[in-house]
């Protein structure tokens, strides 16, 4: 059985389509709606059926928003199998030279790019705590005093800042390196 | 029933249940029941269009613990209602016309 708090953060994911009040305002309308429900004695278990499901009630939502989820619906990724099935034997050997003498090389740097960024996002993480301890650290090991002490600070804490720029930076580059990566790799294996 | 026709009937039924006094979403779906019947993920859609198109507002008040959005019908409303009215005085007369000759 669903419960109530499974069907929200279902419909929740759904109405990624919609503006986040707005999402806000439907979710609003659904836990006033399963509180008056069950202020009249209806079982969770009924509310949430009769709720329906959380991918229909938000296409509704959508459409009221002028928003078709049917056009956003983004084209389900074949398994390898059924990309394999879309091509003839001499396409697939083609395409396997294409592989390995292009796409093998350009995905070897790409990757290492990635590797690279993420490492940058983790020294990022690294200098971030490093700046908070030399901040916190400097006062209580006594390295200095007066405006000594104070630059050891100021030191730290712009450690700490530069840091947590730096793997904020990185982690979203990473990500988008990856999610890049994803659709290449799609667009030139996925015959649609 | 038309999908279209059935909306804006739909939406007229909605601003009906509102019109002698603020409402919420579960009575307008209990007073609907006798004569439409009308879901929680039909209401909500049709309830944020008529209030986005200016004729309904909404209030949120606080009830026994836990929040209830009251929607009230404006002018708005009201003219789309009397509208609709005069569309249905002119319906009937066509259906007299067509049933003319099948009495």
């Amino acid at each position: 059985m669903m419960t109530y708090k499974a069907w929200e953060r279902a419909l929740r994911k759904e109405l990624h389509v919609v503006s986040r009040i707005e999402c806000e305002r439907t979710l609003e309308y659904y836990r006033e709606m399963k509180d008056e429900k069950q202020a009249n004695g209806e079982s969770e278990e009924t509310i949430v059926a009769e709720f329906g499901s959380p991918r229909e009630c938000a296409r509704r939502v959508a459409l009221a928003n002028g928003v078709r989820l049917e056009d956003r619906a983004e084209e389900e990724t074949p398994g390898v199998g059924e990309i394999v099935k879309r091509y003839s034997p001499a396409e697939l050997v083609g395409l396997g030279f294409v592989t390995l003498i292009l796409i093998l090389p350009l995905f070897s740097v790409l990757f290492s790019v990635l590797v690279a960024f993420a490492a940058v996002t983790a020294s990022g993480f690294g200098i971030a705590i490093g700046g908070v301890g030399f901040a916190i650290g400097a006062p209580i090991m006594g390295v200095a005093s007066g405006i000594g002490l104070l630059a050891y600070v100021g030191a730290g804490i712009a450690m700490s800042g530069l840091g947590i720029l730096l793997c904020i930076g990185f982690a979203y580059a990473t990500k988008y390196t990856a999610i890049g990566m994803k659709k290449l790799l799609i667009a030139i294996y996925v015959r649609r | 029933m038309d999908a279209q026709l059935k909306k804006g009937l739909l939406e007229i039924c909605v601003l009906s249940a509102i019109e002698e006094e603020p409402s919420y979403g579960y009575k307008i779906i209990s007073d609907l029941a006798p004569h439409v019947v009308i879901s929680e993920s039909t209401l909500y859609p049709i309830l944020r269009r008529l209030e986005k198109s200016g004729a309904v507002k909404t209030k949120t008040v606080a009830y026994n613990g836990r929040l209830r959005r009251y929607f009230s019908i404006t002018e708005e409303g009201k003219k789309r209602i009397d509208d609709f009215i005069e569309v249905m005085d002119q319906f009937d007369k066509i259906k007299s016309f067509l049933l003319r000759g099948r009495e």
